[in-house]
């Protein structure tokens, strides 16, 4: 793809996200205009807007924005890596495990008070979360592994170990939380709802430092793409390179799957669509893939919020309305190379 | 016996007065309550008798969940003075204690208030167990529907209003 | 003589087992009675096990709550694994099973939809909705699964997790949306809470089918050995497999409607089947439908005892115990 394509695609992109953004902040059950939103930003807006805005929408935006960009790039990273475009950090059961970690925690040091967690839950919260994520890819990696390795297998074994972690999280969340099944879907199906300006303090630096180190190291990703022979011949460490990015690839779901909840198809989804945009050279796909996982992200949990108002719907439960059909034609369509 | 941590919607109002500068008005409201509720326990238990207990569930498929601590039993205990029952379990944390059918004869008390959607308090109906069970022999079970009486007890406003309602409900 | 002896024996051995399986039936339906919150004397069990005129209420107890559940999970668990067991046989592959290729899913959602439409509750409606909604996810993802007009597993597990996992997510708004989300909840993770004496007679009723697919079990077999090979004995197919897929959404359908979304039951047991007869679908059938009743049966007694009564669903428990059932048998499969 040329450069100068890739920066019309990218102005593109951002004029969309910006636009749905504004969608977003402005729908809901205070509307606010898009003049009243500008005023509001600079604290000319009435108490209820600023409450609104600053405090309610804001940072849920935000959450939305940096969730959707680290589930994008995650999953742009285990495609490579695995060699396979059905790979996600959703579907590999990698978010699972961090969320059950998360609920374990959570209920370790909080009883069943998800209302005034203290400060220190929260900021170890992602910790925990990337040891859960890690449990998860080892154990997959590690039952996938027959004799070598091969990808659907890893597919298949990343899908039961989804299960797993599910039953156990629904359980956790059944036993000692039972009034709220919310709870569990929240945790299983994925909600921003209360997100609040210390999960973004939590979530934006973590996220925005993996990504970085990502878009840096694009050039790894280009090569293990390029099949395993060839990157040897190139003088890449494969082994060093793919547990390195792998590593991050879990623990950028990790992190988003701590504030978030399980949201499984971004990570599919957002690569193939920049795929298609930009092409495979992961300089540019890198960047794009985290472009379009924000706008679904943020689209899906407007969405979310606003279509059966004032009942909130689950966002993962949203995109995996048009996921699963997307997964599936993916899969139908990958017959014909094999 | 009932933690107070449990259920303080007192400081939380009085926290949402202090942002809205409220504080006197919250006090007022809190006192008021306070005052109804005592006076509504004792009209109870004098129809009634001082000894008569009560206690609340939400009634679920296989699990029902009993209102110990938080707003019925709030209401009911803390508020009201009513008498709970001896062998009613505790509630030491935000949730409330599940019970199933059987655990649920086992509690002795002289009337129940069932919050139970149409479906549930047929099945219940319909159940010999249940029907065998002393208060509901004696009659003394009262169904009250889940909206809005669910959350309307967790409420201030709601529980005001509930005061009255409940006066009526529970003398028979 | 050699082989017929053998064949004597392995039929003699296919009827202790099953004998040994009720035997367990039996067993576990008296745990299952014996175990609940309230405590209740020997002799209340026994005398509440027969329907009198005058009972107190712990023999109440026992013959009207504990008794039906402790039924109703042995013929749940047998409609499952009976499911499994003939899906695997006209699929002829062992990871077929009814609950992961989304069928029964497709039921739970039917299920939720019937649920919040408020529409007659009468119970033989709830069968139908569930029948249908799983009869639709099982041509769906049959025709997924179809790759050059063979039958793709790789294909079908995927499909099948991703349908199955969509489905729950719909079963779930829909029940938000409605409000019924409490409900659902319990229901949806599997349990027999609210289990009666007429869902037994439901049940009981459905079992009809049962002799059914026993009849069918030889004819699976045939197809289990291979199209060519049953077209070469003078069977058809395609009918076989047409019948067998009404018996498997039939029993799934009912299965789903009254005890909610219990896993893993029509994968597991088929195989410990086979394990034990060997892949004759003959035998491997009524050896499922046996001990699909075990294994639900103490299924629920363990969930029970560990969740401090009703706290865990029973779908939970066989989630735990099926998927590392399932992740040893994929990677057993030699086409993945």
């Amino acid at each position: 793809m040329k450069r100068r394509s890739f920066q019309v695609t990218m102005v593109g992109l951002i004029l969309l996200l910006l636009l749905v953004s504004t969608l977003s902040f402005s729908l809901g059950t205070l509307a606010l205009s898009p003049l009243e939103i500008l005023k509001t930003l600079i604290g000319r807006g009435t108490q209820q807007q600023e409450l609104a805005l600053f405090v309610i929408r804001l940072p849920r935006i935000l959450i939305a924005l940096l969730v959707g960009a680290a589930l994008a790039v995650s999953g742009t990273i285990l495609q490579s890596v695995v060699d396979n475009d059905l790979a996600e950090p959703g579907i590999l059961g990698i978010n699972s495990g961090a969320a059950l970690f998360v609920v374990i925690y959570i209920y370790l040091t909080n009883g069943n008070n998800y209302y005034s967690m203290p400060d220190f839950t929260i900021f170890t919260m992602p910790f925990i979360a990337l040891s859960g994520g890690l449990v998860a890819a080892v154990l997959i990696y590690g039952l996938a592994w027959k004799q070598g390795m091969n990808s659907m297998r890893l597919l298949l074994m990343g899908i039961a170990v989804n299960v797993a972690f599910t039953s156990l999280i629904i359980i956790m969340q059944l036993r000692f939380n039972n009034q709220d099944f919310n709870r569990v879907l929240m945790w299983t199906s994925g909600s921003l709802w209360g997100t609040s300006w210390i999960y973004v303090g939590v979530a934006a630096p973590v996220i925005i430092a993996l990504i970085a180190i990502t878009i840096y190291g694009s050039r790894y990703l280009d090569v293990l793409r390029m099949g395993e022979m060839t990157a040897i011949g190139l003088g890449v460490n494969v082994l060093k390179a793919q547990r390195y990015l792998i590593f991050i690839a879990v623990a950028l779901a990790a992190v988003a799957t701590s504030v978030a909840g399980n949201i499984s198809f971004v990570g599919l989804m957002a690569p193939h669509i920049s795929r298609k945009l930009v092409g495979a050279r992961h300089q540019y796909l890198t960047v794009t893939a985290m472009l379009v996982g924000m706008i679904l992200v943020v689209a899906a949990d407007m969405i979310a919020r606003n279509l059966f108002a004032p009942i909130e719907l689950f966002i993962g439960a949203v995109i995996s309305v048009i996921g699963t059909p997307y997964f599936i034609y993916l899969m139908l369509k990958q017959d014909h190379y094999e | 016996m009932i933690n107070p941590d449990v259920n303080d919607w007192r400081s939380d109002l009085r926290m949402v007065a202090e942002m809205f500068g409220k504080e006197e008005e919250a006090e007022a409201y809190i006192s008021d309550y306070e005052a109804k509720a005592a006076e509504v326990g004792a009209a109870i238990k004098a129809v009634n008798g001082e000894q008569a207990t009560y206690y609340a569930f939400l009634a679920g498929d296989d699990i029902h969940f009993l209102f110990t601590g938080a707003a019925y039993g709030d209401i009911f205990y803390n508020d009201m003075g009513l008498a709970m029952p001896e062998n009613l379990p505790e509630q030491d944390s935000i949730e409330l204690p599940m019970v199933d059918l059987e655990a649920l004869t086992e509690i002795e008390s002289d009337y129940i208030l069932i919050l139970a959607s149409d479906e549930q308090r047929a099945e219940f109906e319909s159940s010999s167990v249940f029907n065998s069970m002393e208060t509901v022999q004696n009659g003394n079970v009262i169904w009250v529907s889940l909206s809005p009486y669910f959350n309307q007890a967790y409420s201030p406003y709601g529980k005001y209003q509930l005061l009255d309602e409940l006066q009526e409900l529970l003398i028979r | 003589m050699k082989k017929q002896v053998t064949e004597v024996n392995r039929t003699a051995m296919v009827l202790v087992l099953c004998f040994v399986g009720l035997a367990l039936i039996f067993l576990g339906i008296i745990l299952s009675i014996s175990y609940g919150t309230r405590e209740v004397a020997g002799i209340d069990i026994i005398q509440g096990l027969f329907a009198r005129e005058k009972m107190n209420i712990e023999q109440l107890i026992i013959w009207d709550y504990r008794f039906p559940r402790a039924i109703s999970a042995v013929l749940i668990g047998c409609f499952l694994a009976t499911s499994g067991a003939m899906m695997q046989g006209i699929t002829r592959n062992s990871l077929a099973s009814p609950s992961i290729m989304g069928v029964n899913q497709g039921a739970v959602l039917a299920m939720a939809i019937y649920m919040s439409s408020q529409a007659i509750p009468a119970t033989i409606v709830r069968v139908f909705f569930a029948f249908i909604g799983a009869a639709i996810s099982a041509v769906f993802i049959f025709l997924l699964s179809l790759r050059r007009a063979n039958l793709d597993i790789t294909r079908m597990l995927l499909a099948g997790s991703a349908l199955g996992a969509l489905f729950l997510s719909l079963a779930s708004m829909v029940a938000l949306l409605t409000g019924n989300s409490k409900d659902l909840a319990f229901w949806m993770a599997g349990g027999f809470g609210s289990v009666n004496w007429s869902t037994v007679y439901l049940l009981l009723g459905a079992s009809i089918i049962l002799p059914f697919a026993l009849t069918l079990s030889p004819k699976i077999m045939i197809v289990s050995l291979g199209d060519e090979v049953a077209i070469g004995l003078g069977e058809k197919p395609n009918l076989i497999r047409f019948l067998a897929f009404i018996c498997i959404v039939l029993l799934s359908g009912v299965a789903i409607s009254v005890g909610g979304n219990i896993g893993f039951i029509c994968l597991i047991v088929p195989h410990i089947a086979r394990m034990g007869v060997g892949v004759d679908y003959r035998y491997v059938i009524p050896i499922s439908m046996v001990f699909g009743g075990v294994l639900l049966v103490f299924s629920d007694v363990i969930a029970r005892v560990i969740g401090n009564t009703g706290e865990i669903p029973v779908g939970s428990i066989t989630s735990l115990i099926g998927v590392p059932v399932l992740i040893y048998l994929v990677r057993r499969e030699k086409r993945t």
